[in-house]
């Protein structure tokens, strides 16, 4: 787990640098064209693409946060001893549902390589560079629940609406 | 009956979809008992760039796009892009043919026709052309919006370019982060750049390459009369909105020159350069990926059908 | 399938799985793996429609993900962070504090002014919920405010962002239904302040109700050197960096989305110039907004393909049809139509409600013989409402990542409604007299 949590943090940190990095390229860009330079389109293209690979970098590490939203009403109003039981279940789903997304979008990846697929935007971007990152992605998500499911702590606090 | 499913890649108040509703329209009615075409909608039911993969892998059975949004898997759609021939005459002399073949082979579909052809394109300016001395026109500073399409062209031509979605357009102009884009003769009433795009430079170029794809095996498990009355029918409707097309685009000519913007030609001589420019730019794309991919003996083949040298 | 049993079974799937507290996202997801299997699966075995459906699934992501137009909201949320983390924001309010004195509820209004300047001119609502709520929430719960009154106001003003121009999607509307760009745009500017108004007007009403939702606590008073002194230093710099990205957009010299990028970096220097800006507070901003970035970006990558099921099932277009299929009263039908673009709203995305609602919907209210630059403005307030409406509008789901920790969905939920209503209000305004919205327009005929 502890290896994990490593290369979830190195992605999350991927995409913070990714983040700066294309406020720094979009200011340049837009000054370049508005001062009469070409400079490159492929500088928003890959802003574009950036969005995509930040979401898909930094989501397993958002898992370990709990910063992915979710609803407490129905956990809020289970009895106490049940409730932990019961995110842990979820938890248990969501690693399901994670698994699924791993082998379908890995498989869409394959078939895009096996095409040779593009997302035509400023160049002939290979489509399975950007669905590559999808399996990945939902790999490291479904390792992370798994801490919910099996760890000391649970998803869900159980406190929908306590607060006011 | 057959059902076939079918996705559009523009919303509906597009003259392209229209033909296309028609079309089906016209497919269901003479095909009562036999074949059944159900829109399911346009770019809000699949993303439109992700359409024709969509109708590849089987998710829809048909889809109405142009060819350039798949043209990095079928290199051979450029030569509808510079073609030099109309949809009916690449029809007769097997260009239509050849095209179906590589689309078939290349992309598991069959191209079933080239829909509302004899669309050509034209440079529209928020400010009045500057001319080189060759006499084509020079878009040095000028910031043009850019499109896979017509990228590689812009570049030669000097331009400052600026990729954005067509909807994003309008206020782009309003606000003059660009001061030209390229658009068909026709439509540019349709989206109201009008208000802002005061000049259009001739000669025309490119064709729009708008086409009806069909999945290979779905078409394969069609009935033969099914098979056969799409086919004629779209066949018949490239006729048709051809025709059709020829007088939109004189009728938008005269409401644009009503509304003020002025149409500005080059002289022979340029138009020839540019028109030139344009072409080779989308053959010279063709030729770079059917090098990479395989198929250059495609290349002359429809060199001859498309462009008649 | 029949459109209703669609339409029941897809939302049936979404809201079971969010409401067992499946994190939204993946609730998106899981909905749409089942969906997509079953409509976009084509023949053949479960096994070749589940590869196909989910395929289509994970290639509708990625235009839908890695586009420009969402590029306002990890750059707000940025710039919100930054601000807030360097303490200029603190600086900036407590100046505020001193200036305006003892009016209750000042912040919520400082709010509103800021939220109804920011979201109009990034004609991005969820940029500007992000940029504010990451801004002012932490502050005004620093200083006493009940989570209401941080959170009601941003969320109000949030969907002035398509009202007012610029506004990207009012050009898109008024494109897909054919009216005068122009008129349409002119005609929303009534409307969208008078509604900054109404939220005005709500915040005083509540803070008399509920002088403690927004403690009037003792302010220092100033002289009046002090007054310009904290006006020269500590206010004025930092609105300096808002006029510059309202001019940025004027002179045409970024578009809307890139403006906010400009704004991060104006940020970021005027942090260096007041000697603020460290490792730790800039690591600090750019993982809270990393953190909002990505549970927003999750939840579009999911809930975008849900759109498209949505429409490719036939479910919407089948929901649409039935309900304008009534011969009605021409008011009854207004609501109708109103009622379907909330409910749509709750599962879609604004383009994609365009889509599908435009072509039904104007050649029948010019049937009805509605003014249809009027129905615009009712059809874009329609879209900006259904966009916090509980319990799946976006922009709760960014509230909820942006505010502090302990803040519930409930209490989201509760400070929305309030705001809603004035825009209900004003719809309600808008069919008694129509002038407020086509006044504008008709002094340029
Ligand atoms: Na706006
Ligand atoms: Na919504």
């Amino acid at each position: 787990m502890r290896f994990v949590d490593r290369i979830c943090n190195i992605l999350a940190v991927f995409a913070g640098v990714s983040l700066v990095l294309v406020m720094f390229a979009i200011v340049l860009q837009a000054s370049l064209r508005t001062m009469g330079f070409s400079g490159s389109s492929h500088i928003f293209t890959f802003s574009e693409y950036g969005l995509l690979y930040i979401a898909m970098a930094a989501s397993p590490w958002l898992v370990r946060l709990r910063g992915h939203v979710f609803i407490e009403m129905f956990t809020a109003v289970l009895p106490r001893s049940f409730a932990p039981l019961f995110s842990r279940i979820i938890s248990g789903l969501c690693i399901l549902i994670c698994l699924f997304l791993v082998w379908y979008t890995g498989e869409a990846t394959l078939k895009a390589y096996r095409f040779g697929d593009t997302d035509m935007r400023s160049l002939d971007m290979p489509k399975w560079l950007l669905l590559g990152a999808m399996p990945i992605c939902f790999a490291l998500m479904a390792a992370q629940f798994s801490r919910f499911v099996f760890g000391p702590d649970t998803l869900h606090s159980g406190e929908a609406g306590v607060h006011e | 009956v057959d059902r076939v499913s079918a996705v559009h890649a523009f919303p509906e108040f597009l003259v392209y979809t229209k033909t296309f509703l028609a079309m089906v329209d016209d497919i269901n009615a003479r095909g009562e008992g036999i074949v059944e075409i159900q829109v399911r909608g346009g770019p809000e039911a699949i993303g439109m760039f992700q359409q024709p993969q969509a109708v590849r892998d089987g998710v829809v059975d048909m889809v109405h796009t142009p060819g350039s949004f798949y043209g990095a898997s079928v290199p051979e759609i450029d030569a509808m892009v510079a073609a030099r021939v109309t949809p009916m005459e690449a029809r007769a002399n097997g260009g239509a043919a050849l095209m179906d073949q590589v689309h078939q082979s290349r992309f598991n579909v069959k191209h079933l026709g080239w829909i509302d052809g004899g669309v050509q394109f034209h440079i529209y300016s928020t400010q009045e052309f500057k001319f080189g001395d060759d006499g084509v026109i020079d878009l040095t500073g000028v910031k043009l919006r850019d499109n896979p399409i017509y990228h590689a062209f812009f570049e030669a031509l000097n331009a400052t370019t600026a990729s954005m979605k067509a909807t994003e357009v309008y206020s782009a102009l309003e606000k003059g982060v660009v001061d030209a884009a390229a658009w068909t003769s026709i439509g540019i009433l349709d989206l109201k750049w009008d208000k802002f795009l005061k000049y259009r430079i001739d000669p025309k170029f490119y064709n729009t390459d708008i086409g009806v794809i069909f999945n290979k095996d779905s078409w394969e498990s069609l009935s033969p009369e099914s098979q056969k009355l799409i086919q004629d029918v779209v066949a018949e409707w490239e006729q048709k909105s051809y025709d059709a097309r020829q007088q939109d685009i004189a009728k938008d000519a005269e409401e644009l020159q009503k509304r003020g913007m002025q149409f500005v030609s080059m002289t022979p001589e340029a138009s020839e350069i540019y028109v030139t420019k344009a072409n080779d730019a989308a053959w010279g794309r063709m030729k770079g990926r059917l090098e990479e991919m395989g198929g250059m003996e495609n290349y002359d083949k429809l060199r001859k059908l498309y462009y008649k040298e | 399938m029949e459109w209703y049993y669609a339409l029941f079974f897809l939302l049936a799937l979404v809201l079971g799985f969010m409401f067992v507290g499946v994190p939204v996202a993946l609730a998106f997801l899981a909905a749409n793996m089942i969906g997509a299997t079953y409509f976009m699966g084509g023949n053949g075995s479960i096994f070749v429609q589940m590869s196909r459906g989910i395929g289509q699934l994970a290639n509708n992501a990625i235009p839908t993900v890695s586009t420009f137009n969402l590029m306002p909201v990890p750059m707000f949320l940025l710039m919100g962070e930054i601000f807030f983390h360097t303490g200029l924001a603190n600086k900036m309010f407590s100046a505020i504090d001193r200036l305006m004195g003892r009016l209750p509820g000042r912040l919520s209004f400082v709010t509103v002014a800021g939220g109804t300047a920011f979201a109009t001119l990034s004609g991005s609502s969820m940029g500007s919920t992000a940029l504010l709520g990451s801004l002012m929430v932490p502050e005004m719960q620093k200083r006493g405010y009940k989570k209401h009154m941080a959170i009601g106001p941003i969320l109000g003003t949030g969907g002035l962002a398509m009202l007012i121009p610029p506004s990207a999607l009012a050009v898109l509307l008024a494109t897909l239904a054919s009216l005068d760009v122009g008129a349409l745009l002119i005609a929303g500017v009534v409307p969208g302040l008078l509604l900054a108004c109404f939220y005005a007007i709500l915040i005083l009403i509540m803070c008399l109700i509920d002088p403690d939702a927004a403690p009037s606590y003792d302010v220092e008073s100033a002289t009046w050197g002090q007054r310009a002194r904290l006006l020269l230093v500590d206010v004025l710099p930092m609105i300096s960096i808002v006029v510059g990205v309202i001019l940025l957009i004027l002179n045409g010299w970024a578009t809307p989305s890139e403006s906010a990028a400009f704004g991060c970096v104006g940020v970021l220097l005027l942090a260096v110039l007041y000697g603020r800006l460290t490792w730790d507070n800039f690591v600090k901003s750019v993982t809270g907004a990393l953190r909002v970035t990505t549970m927003a970006l999750l939840i579009i990558f999911g809930s975008a393909t849900f759109s498209a099921l949505l429409a490719f099932s036939g479910a919407s277009s089948g929901l649409i049809r039935f309900a304008t299929g009534f011969d009605l009263d021409p008011i009854v039908m207004l609501l109708v139509m109103f009622g379907i673009l909330l409910i749509l709203g709750m599962f879609m995305d604004q383009l994609s409600m365009m889509l599908l609602t435009v072509p039904v919907f104007f050649p029948l209210a010019e049937t009805l013989g509605f003014d249809l630059i009027w129905f615009g403005v009712i059809t874009l307030l329609a879209l900006e409402i259904s966009f916090t409406t509980p319990p799946f509008g976006l922009l709760l789901f960014v509230m909820k990542g942006v505010s502090a920790p302990g803040t519930t969905m409930r209490d989201i939920y509760v400070a929305a409604i309030p705001f809603m209503a004035c825009s209900m209000l004003l719809v309600g305004l808008l069919i008694v007299w129509p002038d407020i919205a086509l006044w504008l327009p008709s002094l340029g005929d």
